[in-house]
């Protein structure tokens, strides 16, 4: 007696299932200028590295005598890989069987993988590409004669073929094993701690997880969009919870897929999604690269790099980077550019939430998140989307350790119509208490202006350090915008109002500088713009002993504004 | 090349006319949004071609402020 036949059995749900739907579907998913699940697979992790899980999993067909009638591979695809010498875990949908939709025997390998994730602590990716459910799922009259309404005939056994020589992949036993991990900076004590038993199950405050729209993603899967640290579509994709069908069932509103979520919907005006990517290549050179920035998990510290860049290097640009007339705007990249390691910036989010800018970079070899106003956006004050934006940056930042640099020149929360429509006093409240929380390394320098309440983003408590540059200046309003509030009648009973009015702009604007003052920047030091970088370094290498004591999911208690 | 704004802003000053010749970085307009004045520079060197808006005029993100033939 001998169990080989099983075994061939085994082998053949195998091969048929790396057919994934067929040679024709996979035709008309290429002719959308899109990737099958198994090609993006191999461009996005380490050659030969990919170990599929679940490799016989689908809907199959016995007749009488045991033998296969017809078999519909899962519309997912699971498993194990390296990226950058690096294990993740990842699982893509597979347009091509069903529009990758989700069926009984799709979910399970599925919410396996993520929770195997959280146990291995390795970083998480999705590669979306389908729908949620169907609701011919459910569809009763299939259930009672016994069948499954959509499955397709079987495939026939030529069609095999064309898979002879495929390497089984993934099954035990075939496979060199994998890189071990680097657990070299594991606090011993963290193990223990309550916030570990706390973040059970929650992957988010364990390791990072990453999804790509690469298609049409709609229902659960786009739920998934939102269930993440970093996110990115090309745009050629769209995501939504419910699609055209249904907003016409339920508004009768006729809609594309595009209006309802393409890249500008939701990398511009949502900001769902993070990053866009001009091809499924680069939006797998856009995981890698974000991935490089964070540890496995978050009882690791951020991979440190052997730094390029002299620590010490004083950038001339900077002398001169902030424009001596108030009102004239500069590019703030410009000055990250000039202090951060050379070629070191992976900006997030670039297109939402304009007037901050967040991209994560290296500084002396730390990776370190940046935050910065963009002074040419919308004066630069924190609107609704830079307040969600700052409050979710600040998060990932707090969740990896990874120290923040934020460069301020901020006159305030956006004021005006719009923004209170949008609920920026709520969103202002969330964003300063995400800053209030963190514990990680927060330096903070005060480019320009630091006015108002907007002002706790450049944090003052904690493991913190804010210096200035001689440009800064601070108060509670806004000259311009405060005196006329303030002094209206004293104004008003003048001989000539403007005059006063600019003659006591003008009094409030020099005491502004904190060169008079420290006001509100209240600065450990004024620095000399070119010894930016020295002092960040300087402060990444004394406050680091300390961040890495720190290790383990962070514990948050109550809950935000 | 077209040279767009990035912005929604209002043209406060044009500083180049047809046919001048510019150098990367130059200094080609000011826009004004909200109170700050936004400088528009040469994306490289080149010779201006067409300037597509007035002064005073307001333009939306992605709109062309003007053609630009870089050499």
């Amino acid at each position: 007696m001998t169990w080989a036949p099983e075994i061939e059995q085994l082998e053949r749900l195998r091969r048929l299932r790396k057919r994934m739907g067929g040679a024709e579907s996979i035709a008309r998913q290429h002719a959308q200028g899109r990737l099958t699940v198994r090609e993006r697979v191999d461009l996005l992790v380490d050659p030969d590295s990919f170990q599929e899980t679940s490799t016989s999993a689908g809907a199959a067909k016995w007749d009488d005598e045991g033998r296969l009638e017809s078999f519909r591979p899962m519309a997912y695809v699971t498993g194990h890989a390296n990226i950058d010498g690096r294990p993740v875990i990842l699982e893509g949908g597979d347009f091509t069987i069903r529009g990758g939709a989700s069926d009984s025997g799709t979910p399970y390998p599925r919410v396996e993988v993520a929770w195997l994730a959280g146990e291995l602590r390795v970083p998480f990716i999705r590669l979306l590409d389908g729908a949620g459910g169907s609701v011919r799922n459910y569809d009763p009259e299939a259930k009672r004669a016994g069948g499954d309404p959509t499955m397709p005939p079987g495939h026939a056994a030529a069609d095999e073929e064309a898979l002879v020589g495929v390497r089984p992949t993934g099954t035990p036993g075939s496979l060199d094993l994998p890189t071990r991990h680097d657990f070299s900076a594991v606090a011993p004590t963290v193990e223990d701690h309550l916030a570990t038993r706390m973040a059970k199950g929650n992957l988010l405050a364990q390791v990072p997880v990453v999804a790509a729209v690469l298609g049409s993603v709609a229902g659960l899967p786009a739920v998934h969009v939102g269930d993440c640290h970093f996110s990115i579509m090309t745009k050629t994709a769209e995501t939504f919870v419910g699609g055209p069908p249904m907003v016409s069932q339920a508004l009768g509103l006729t809609v594309t897929k595009q209006q309802l979520g393409d890249w500008t919907v939701q990398a511009k005006t949502s900001g769902v999604v993070h990053n866009v990517a001009e091809s499924e290549a680069d939006a797998f050179a856009q995981i890698r690269r974000f991935l490089s920035y964070l540890p496995s998990n978050v009882w690791q510290l951020p991979p440190w790099a052997e730094p390029t860049d002299d620590p010490n290097r004083r950038d001339e640009s900077l002398i001169s980077a902030i424009p001596k007339r108030r009102t004239a705007a500069y590019e703030v990249r410009k000055i990250i550019e000039a202090v951060v390691d050379r070629e070191s910036m992976f900006e997030i989010s670039s297109l939402y939430g304009r007037a901050m800018v967040t991209l994560l970079a290296r500084i002396d070899g730390f990776p370190v998140a940046v935050l910065a106003n963009d002074c040419r956006r919308d004066g630069g004050a924190m609107t609704p989307a830079a307040c969600i934006k700052t409050e979710r940056f600040v998060d990932l930042a707090d969740t990896f350790h990874l120290p923040v640099v934020y460069f301020a020149d901020v006159p305030g929360f956006m004021v005006g119509p719009e923004s209170e429509a949008a609920g920026i006093i709520r969103f202002a409240n969330r964003a300063s208490a995400a800053v209030r929380e963190a514990s990680v390394p927060y330096i903070s320098i005060v480019t320009r202006r630091m006015y108002g309440v907007a002002s706790v983003v450049a944090k003052g408590d904690g493991m913190s350090v804010r210096y200035a540059w001689p440009s800064a200046e601070s108060g509670s309003l806004v000259a311009q915008g405060g005196v006329m509030a303030a002094y209206r009648r004293e104004i008003e009973a003048a001989p000539d109002p403007v005059a006063r009015r600019l003659e006591i702009e003008d009094r409030f604007q020099r005491m502004a500088s904190v060169l008079r003052q420290p006001g509100l920047a209240r600065p450990l030091e004024i620095i000399d713009p070119r010894d930016t970088r020295p002092a960040i370094v300087d402060y990444l290498r004394k406050s680091h002993a300390v961040n890495a004591t720190r290790l383990g999911p962070k514990l948050r208690v109550g809950m935000r504004p | 090349m077209d040279v767009k704004s990035d912005i929604n802003a209002v043209v406060s000053k044009i500083e180049v006319s047809p046919g001048v010749e510019v150098a990367a970085d130059d200094l080609l307009m000011v826009l004004e949004s909200m109170k700050m004045e936004v400088p528009v520079n040469a994306p490289g060197a080149g010779r201006i071609r067409s300037i597509a808006v007035a002064e005073g005029a307001s333009v939306q993100e992605d709109d062309v402020l003007l053609v630009l033939d870089l050499s």
